[in-house]
Parts: structure tokens; C-alpha cells; sequence
């Protein structure tokens, strides 16, 4: 088997931006697709993408801060699309607040979406995963982890957790077949970010060497590379498409 | 202000800023470790220390030892987030309530003293 035929991906945050291109991506390299969103309408809209690929999709609703829908929609995909091979624990929220505004409420709902949804994923999939001997999980981590970020406390220190996640995974299940890795985009043209305000998208756009917002489907592509069958001596790493972020004097 | 300092690093991280002619207040969940490394600190320094109880996890709790703290020696100049518990386990085997707590400890704690000092910090 090469790349990701015949495999099932589960994907969450799949109704729009970077979780949608991600799942076209796999469907294009031949697998089927969990498309789970938060926005049932996004998921439905993606998972017929996916149909029009020749793949099969299942839609499901799901709030990957609820330990029990997670759970539920593992058990439901499995029953449709058969065992999960790829995790892709993608759903996120991207409020910004000053650290001195930030009520404890801001800072649970970023950790609740963000590190305890991947958790909760992580937790209700690994098992088949464990018995198939083979298994990608792979995470949706940030540049802002490592970079840091105004107004972002919250969000880079969940981003920040879901590196240490892997990492720590990684190193857990190294020798079990299945790899552990995240992609820490750098700022990507999603609905997610044109919810920021746009002086601050603009600003944002000046300080990535490229002088432009990276695609979704720039990071669909690293994601679909890490999923595949090629990438099975990669674990515990962290990719970042960023359009030259990295490098301070360009 | 130190979390977690009535034990390992936080004590030691304690003694050391008495040393170097700090006040300290010597916060930890248990009020007895707390005490006993603030008697410590005060018999063996010129320095002042208080040990005070708190659960770095409870917002209230936490502000209350800042209040309780700059009513004793005024706002605080430095604080070292240093409470924490360790746990080992493979995923499986964490319970939801495992990581929360974890999670709660480390980066709620360190979200919540830091807030609630930061204020005076920014002031000053």
C-alpha cells in the first residue's frame, strides 16, 4: 500500500479551511474520510467533496471538547467507513484577547477545544490503531507555540500542549507502528483567521518572508505526506509550513 | 512568590531569593509544608517569609493569596510559577480527570497567579 489508498482518516475541524483541504487531500490519494465539524453544514458540505472524489465520507457533528460525542463518533465511523488509520485532530478556535482581559473562561475553552479535544480524540482512536499495529496521528500544533503571539496567551499555550502531546506520544508508541507528528502552520488564509481583524491580518502578512498567507492547502499537503505510508519512519515531529517565518532577518 | 514552594525546587528556589534579601511568601496546597518552609526561612535569614495555603487551580484561592500577600509585604516583583505534580502513565491509562488535573495544575495555575499579579507588575 502506498500513500494513503484504501485508508480511513478521521478527520475534526473538517468543515472548512485547513481540515477541509486536508480531507480532499486524502481523498484524493485514496482514502475515506470521518469529516467531523463542530458546524454540521461545514462537514456536510466538505464530505460531499469528498464524494465527488470517488471516496467515501461520513458527516458527523461533533464538539471535540466532549470526551462522549468524541467517543460516539469514533464508534459511528467505524461502524460506516470501517477501522481508523489516520487521526487528524485539527479543530480549533482563534480568539484573541488581551492576557489582562482574559477571563478563565477564554482560557478553558481554548484548552478545551484545542489540547483537550486532541486528548479526547487521541483517546477514543489509539486503541484500533494498537490493534492494527499501524496508525497515524497527526495534530494540528501552531507556529505561535514557538514563536508566541500578542493577544494569544491562551491560544499558543494549548498549541504549545498539543507539541508537547506529541512529542511525549511519539516517544510512547514509538515502537508499535504508529507515528506521532503535528503541523505548525504559519498564518493560512482560513475562515478562522479572516475573523481577526484585518489590520491584523495585514500586519501579520508583512512579517512572513513569502509577503503572503499561506493556503490550506499547504498545510493539506504536509498532512497527507506525514499520513502516508512513506512517512513511517517520521515520529515526533513537528512541520511547519510558514512561508519563511522561521527566519528572522528576511 | 513562590508556588509550590514547600517542597523540591520551590523551597529551595525560596531559600535561595532569602538569601539574596528577598521577602518571600512561600505558597503551597499543603498549609503545613508552607509554614514549616517560611519558619525555616525566617530563623536562618534576615529576610521575612510567609507560608500561605493555596490551590493554584482556583481562581478565587489564588487572588486571595496575592491579597493576602501584598497586604503583608506590598505588591509582588517577582513570581515563580512552580507548582506542579507529576504522573506517569501511558495514555490509556490517564483518566479524563488525570488530565485535567495536570492540566489544571500546571497551565491553569501558572495562567491564574500570573494574571493575578500582573497588574501591579505592569503598574510598577
Amino acid at each position: 500500500m502506498a500513500g494513503v489508498e484504501g485508508r480511513v482518516a478521521f478527520i475534526t475541524g473538517a468543515g472548512s479551511g485547513i481540515g477541509r483541504a486536508t480531507a480532499q487531500a486524502l481523498a484524493t490519494g485514496g482514502a475515506d474520510i470521518v469529516v467531523t465539524d463542530i458546524n454540521l453544514a461545514g462537514a456536510e458540505e466538505t464530505a460531499q467533496a469528498v464524494t465527488e472524489l470517488g471516496r467515501k465520507a461520513l458527516a458527523l457533528q461533533v464538539d471535540v471538547s466532549d470526551l462522549h460525542a468524541v467517543e460516539t463518533a469514533a464508534v459511528q465511523a467505524r461502524q460506516e467507513l470501517g477501522a481508523i488509520d489516520i487521526l487528524f485532530s485539527n479543530a480549533g478556535i482563534g480568539t484573541q484577547v488581551a492576557f489582562a482581559d482574559m477571563t478563565e473562561e477564554d482560557w478553558d475553552r481554548m484548552f478545551d477545544v484545542h489540547l483537550n479535544g486532541t486528548y479526547h480524540c487521541f483517546r477514543a482512536i489509539l486503541p484500533e490503531m494498537k490493534t492494527a499495529g499501524w496508525g497515524r496521528l497527526i495534530s494540528t500544533s501552531s507556529m505561535g507555540a514557538f514563536t508566541g503571539g500578542v493577544r494569544l496567551a491562551h491560544y499558543c499555550a494549548a498549541k504549545a500542549g498539543i507539541a508537547g502531546l506529541t512529542v511525549a506520544m511519539a516517544s510512547e508508541l514509538a515502537r508499535t507502528g504508529i507515528t506521532v507528528n503535528a503541523v505548525a502552520p504559519g498564518v493560512i488564509d482560513t475562515p478562522m483567521v479572516r475573523q481577526s481583524p484585518e489590520r491584523w491580518v495585514k500586519n501579520m502578512t508583512k512579517t512572513i518572508p513569502m509577503r503572503k498567507l499561506g493556503q490550506p492547502e499547504a498545510i493539506a499537503h504536509a498532512v497527507a505526506y506525514l499520513a502516508s505510508e512513506e512517512a513511517g519512519f517520521m515520529t515526533g515531529q513537528i512541520l511547519s509550513p510558514n512561508g519563511g517565518s522561521y527566519m528572522k532577518w528576511c | 512568590m513562590i508556588t509550590g514552594a514547600g517542597s523540591g525546587l520551590g523551597q529551595a528556589t525560596a531559600q535561595l531569593f532569602a538569601q539574596e534579601g528577598a521577602h518571600v511568601v512561600v505558597a503551597d496546597i499543603s498549609q503545613r509544608r508552607a509554614e514549616a518552609v517560611a519558619a525555616e526561612i525566617s530563623q536562618t535569614n534576615a529576610s521575612r517569609a510567609m507560608g500561605l495555603q493555596a490551590d493554584v487551580t482556583q481562581s478565587q484561592a489564588v487572588n486571595a493569596l496575592v491579597e493576602q500577600a501584598k497586604s503583608a509585604y506590598g505588591p509582588i516583583n517577582i513570581l515563580v510559577n512552580n507548582a506542579g505534580i507529576a504522573q506517569i502513565k501511558d495514555l490509556l491509562d490517564i483518566t479524563p480527570e488525570d488530565w485535567q488535573r495536570m492540566i489544571d495544575v500546571h497551565m491553569k495555575g501558572t495562567f491564574l497567579c500570573t494574571r493575578a499579579v500582573i497588574g501591579d507588575m505592569i503598574a510598577a
